[in-house]
């Protein structure tokens, strides 16, 4: 309980307007930093504050809105001098002013963009903002204002500081297009979906546009969101007059439409930039006799991305089950190897299947799962879209991932074990989350509909009732079971799913494919029990989503079930399955494996492949046939007659194959002579890396082991990787002259303890510069760099 | 928005030296295309503000203050700037980071695309901006922070002035770069002079053995 649950919704309260503008008007330089006027003119400050008190103001928002770490370039004051300061002088303001009103410590963006689309480091992001929470915090602020915020992932950094330093409320505002949407890209239910799952006080808009244009966006806000809502607008549209910004709309009429949004049961109000105390106060007396509205409550249940929110509970929700390693040897040794890239495969072609949410599962006991898991959570949600269900028993890698994880995600699992409900529900609390709830407990998997009900009572009433996570949050596994082992498995299942849901209104899921184990043909059981299944009500289910079977259930319930109007969905997916698919130019028959991988075609390649292997051995294929026609392709390429689209689809195709030649060598247990390691990097301060990738795709068709430690590499992590792995030769890519510094120092710190070779490449690089920086080798493209990897690394040939 | 995109200019930034480019990547060309205007989030903005150029090569634009002779020069005859910054928005740098992960030859051509969708856009914005002004005031060619003399570092106070964080999400690393990758920033002179309009972009770049430089036209 703090004072903002009492004070909530008993009447309309006021937050203060913009500081930015009057600072002007008292004489701040453009460029000079608004966050040193606290120390350097405090008396301004004071006197702002006053007349937002004086206008009627509940909350006196800090000046310290850019007064973190990260955007105090080159300033005198440290993040917390200033934030000490701005403290302090509000609270000094409210002192003064004798009036009942609250000091709001400002939050604004750190002025960067966060990994994987920026270069800031999420726990960076997270400590900058902990500097000034706590600094804040002991100030003597009475809340935190998170506000103009654009990047989910930045909110998740700055609302965990807040948590993670102090007790106060916390209240977040963000910035939304006309669309709805963020500039990284969240709309308003993802964004809400996360917010309120991380427990804030108050979630609302500010700044971006004037009142008029916001009022479609809290309409759109209140459909999605059950907490007290904050609304500060800018002073209209800015026009630029002489250079310099304006906001133009008057306090009259800024008032007028700030009380329709009152009226909506907007619970707060204040204002951004251009508005002065007459709008606030021309605010306060036009909501006098608007008394707030009670809240909507939602009840939903919805897990989000970045991008988007999935609600659970309107239409079946198909979450994908293959990152999963059990019984997948191939996903073990990816697992093993560190091969991050088959994992995102298997992403990607679960999204291009239709699933809704991605199953994420690393489990593996010689392999460190805290480190796996947040490796393939961050890259996962760095390119695709679809929210995540983090799928493990090790609390360590559940923590890592929840922590990182951009938006609200499934927890795959809690049962009604005493002990595993105390491990999961802490972390499901602190960071949100939908828990999956296993119908098991210490007893064991009970047996009848009515024994698994009981359990699922129990989970649903320990989270209420101990840990404040009310039942939305939780999806109920009432656990299939093998029909091949007991008959009446299926029965129970479902008889307890259709039970759960009616007796405790809370949302199903099960995981479906286990009920046909041990019987032949098993997608046709699969699918009939999938269909039935979702008739029993099912709300989510854990299946394959390329299993063509399992998705023509879906497809067709969802049409017999009304939830498909006018078939649309199914008629989008299955209307062009007739229609044949481009026939190929040339028939299998009659392509060569090297025409196929000169003319860039994996299917052909992998099938020529397929057909080579019937008369010689894999080893062959590679030395007689692929790499030849490579060299074939490189060669055209360096003379200008094969260009770089041609010569990677060449190089993705004769990858294809040598997965294939891969998978049949260690089936019968041989191996392909590697050619010797290569470490290849993008250097620290460099996000461009897309010539480092053109060079592993073509390292990696010739045999070498590449180590690809991405883009932005500090070069301490080079030297580290290069002595541990003892690699005798690197790569390193810059593509601006602002980073070949960069690389000059991890030439540098290479040299001081290794011999390896370096060869350097880029936009920017030239022969001359990388003899300057003491590079050994100049790649003036992706092909120069095998030919010396080569020459390196296999002089003999 | 971008289905008049110059293919010629996305073949020259794939490294097509004047050559076509078979029928299969011609067809993943244009379906990159499609993916592009699909994904992109179009943002711009801009502010006009004065220009002295002292003798020394200082420019004051606005409140701020550079020394710089490529842009000096550039600016020769111009009073008054247009300060700009454009976007294609976060959704193409997720796109690029997903083919760069998993299927190279498909980033290759969506950066060039987007590239060459970047250079369109600010284009259209250019146009755009150019027929807002009074009778008989035309826009210089864009000078972008690197160019020529013109430092990196002066993408900070560039884009801070024009709020650009804030208003259309681009931010900059340590190293001065824009992120999102797929964004530029630059200064345009208002002139009266129709004719000082005409230089292309690379004429006014010093890295002459640039792989990319366009020759005169």
């Amino acid at each position: 309980m703090n004072f903002f649950t009492e004070l909530a919704g008993s009447r309309m309260l006021f937050f203060d307007g913009g500081m930015g503008t009057l600072l002007q008007d008292a004489g701040l330089k453009p460029g000079e930093l608004p966050e040193s006027w606290n120390i350097t003119h405090p008396q301004d400050i004071l006197s702002i504050h006053l007349q937002y008190l004086q206008a009627g103001a509940d909350f006196v928002t800090t000046n310290t809105f850019g007064a973190n770490a990260l955007k105090l370039h080159g300033s005198p004051y440290t993040a917390q001098q200033l934030t000490t300061a701005g403290v302090q002088l509000a609270r000094q303001a409210v002192q003064q002013s004798g009036k009942k009103a609250w000091v709001a410590l400002d939050i604004g963006p750190t002025g960067k963009l966060l990994k994987p689309l920026g270069d800031l480091d999420f726990e960076a992001a997270v400590e900058a903002y902990k500097e000034m929470v706590k600094a804040g915090a002991e100030a003597g602020a009475d809340c935190c204002i998170i506000e103009t915020m654009s990047d989910t992932m930045e909110m998740k950094a700055a609302v965990l500081a807040v948590k993670e330093c102090c007790q106060l409320p916390v209240f977040v505002t963000m910035v939304f297009d006309e669309r709805g949407r963020l500039l990284t890209g969240a709309d308003i239910p993802a964004a809400v979906a996360m917010l309120e799952g991380l427990g804030v006080d108050a979630i609302g808009l500010n700044c971006g546009f004037g009142p008029e244009q916001m009022l479609p966006l809290v309409d759109e806000l209140q459909q999605c969101c059950s907490m007290p809502i904050l609304v500060s607008p800018n002073a209209g549209l800015p026009v630029v007059v002489n250079g310099q910004t304006m906001y133009n709309c008057l306090p009259d009429d800024f008032a007028k439409v700030m009380a329709e949004i009152a009226k909506k049961g907007v619970w707060m109000v204040g204002g951004c930039c251009g508005t002065t105390p007459a709008h606030i106060a021309a605010e306060v007396a036009a909501c006098q006799g608007i008394s707030p509205k009670p809240l909507p409550v939602h009840h939903r249940t919805v897990v989000s991305s970045g991008c988007c929110a999935v609600v659970i509970g309107e239409d079946p929700v198909v979450i994908g089950e293959r990152i999963n390693p059990t019984g997948k040897k191939r996903f073990k040794q990816a697992l093993r190897d560190g091969d991050i890239d088959y994992i995102l495969n298997e992403g990607v072609h679960q999204l291009d299947a239709g699933a809704d949410i991605l199953d994420v599962n690393v489990g593996l006991p010689e392999i460190d799962e805290a480190d796996m898991m947040k490796r393939v959570v961050s890259e996962l949600q760095g390119i695709i879209d679809l929210p995540l269900q983090i799928d493990t028993t090790n609390m360590q890698a559940m923590e890592a991932a929840l922590r990182i994880y951009n938006g609200k995600p499934m927890i795959n699992s809690v049962n009604g074990k005493q002990e595993v409900m105390r491990e999961v529900f802490p972390l499901a609390k602190k960071y949100g989350g939908v828990i999956v709830a296993l119908t098991i407990d210490e007893t064991g998997i009970p047996e009848t509909a009515e024994g698994r009900l009981a359990i699922a009572e129990k989970i649903v009433r320990t989270a209420e009732e101990e840990y404040g996570i009310s039942r939305e949050n939780l999806i109920v596994d009432a656990l299939t079971m093998t029909v091949s082992s007991s008959p009446d498995a299926a029965e129970v299942t479902l008889k307890a799913l259709a039970m759960i849901r009616q007796k405790l209104g809370v949302k199903t899921i099960l995981g479906v494919s286990n009920v046909s184990f041990g019987l032949p043909r098993r997608e046709i059981i699969n699918s009939a029990f999938f269909l039935l299944a979702l008739q029993a009500g099912m709300d989510a289910a854990i299946i394959n989503p390329a299993s063509e079977p399992m998705m023509q259930s879906l497809f067709a319930y969802r049409v017999l079930a009304q939830k498909d109007a006018q078939c649309s969905k199914y008629i989008e997916r299955y209307s062009q399955t007739t229609a044949a698919a481009p026939a190929p130019a040339v028939t299998a028959g009659s392509m060569t494996l090297e025409d196929a991988v000169r003319r860039g075609l994996k299917e052909e390649t992998v099938q020529q492949t397929r057909a080579a292997l019937e008369t010689a051995g894999p080893l062959d294929i590679i030395n007689d046939r692929l790499i030849p026609a490579l060299d074939l392709v490189g060669k055209g390429f360096e003379k200008g007659t094969i260009f770089l689209p041609q010569l990677l689809m060449s190089a993705e195709a004769a990858g294809a194959a040598f997965d294939l030649l891969k998978e049949v060598m260690a089936a019968s247990g041989t191996e392909q002579q590697k050619r010797g390691k290569v470490v290849i990097a993008t250097v620290k301060g460099d996000i461009h890396d897309i010539g480092k990738n053109i060079v592993r795709v073509l390292l990696d068709n010739y045999g070498f082991e590449v180590i690809d430690l991405g883009k932005d590499v500090p070069p301490e992590v080079v030297v580290e990787t290069v002595v541990r792995e003892n690699v005798r030769l690197v790569g390193l890519s810059a593509l601006m002259t602002t980073t070949v510094p960069s690389m000059e120092e991890t030439i540098r710190q290479l040299r001081a303890v290794t011999d390896c070779k370096v060869m350097v490449g880029g936009a920017v690089l030239t022969q001359e510069y990388a003899d300057q920086i003491g590079a050994d080798y100049y790649a003036p493209d992706a092909m120069s760099s095998v030919h010396y990897a080569l020459k390196i690394l296999s002089p003999e040939e | 928005m971008f289905k008049d995109l110059s293919r010629r200019e996305i073949w020259r930034y794939l490294g097509y030296k004047g050559s076509e480019p078979d029928e299969t990547v011609c067809r993943i060309i244009e379906e990159t295309i499609d993916l592009v205007e699909n994904t992109v989030a179009l943002r711009q903005i801009s502010r006009r503000v004065t220009c002295k150029i002292q003798p020394d090569d200082t420019i004051f634009l606005g409140s701020m203050k550079v020394k710089s002779q490529s842009l000096a020069k550039h600016l020769q005859g111009c009073s008054e700037v247009i300060l700009f910054a454009a976007t294609l928005g976060t959704g193409i740098d997720r796109l690029l980071q997903r083919y760069n992960r998993l299927q190279v030859s498909r980033a290759a051509v969506l950066q060039a695309v987007s590239a060459a969708a970047v250079e369109e856009w600010c284009d259209q914005c250019q146009k755009q901006l150019e027929d807002g002004l009074e009778e008989g005031l035309y826009l210089r060619p864009r000078f972008s922070p690197g160019y020529g003399d013109l430092p990196l570092s002066f993408q900070r106070p560039l884009l801070d002035s024009l709020e650009a964080g804030k208003r259309i999400g681009i931010e900059l690393t340590d190293t001065m770069l824009m992120t999102p990758t797929k964004s530029v920033s630059a200064i345009i002179g208002i002139t009266s002079d129709k004719k000082s309009c005409s230089v292309h972009h690379c004429a006014a770049c010093a890295k002459t053995d640039c792989p990319f430089r366009k020759e005169q036209e």
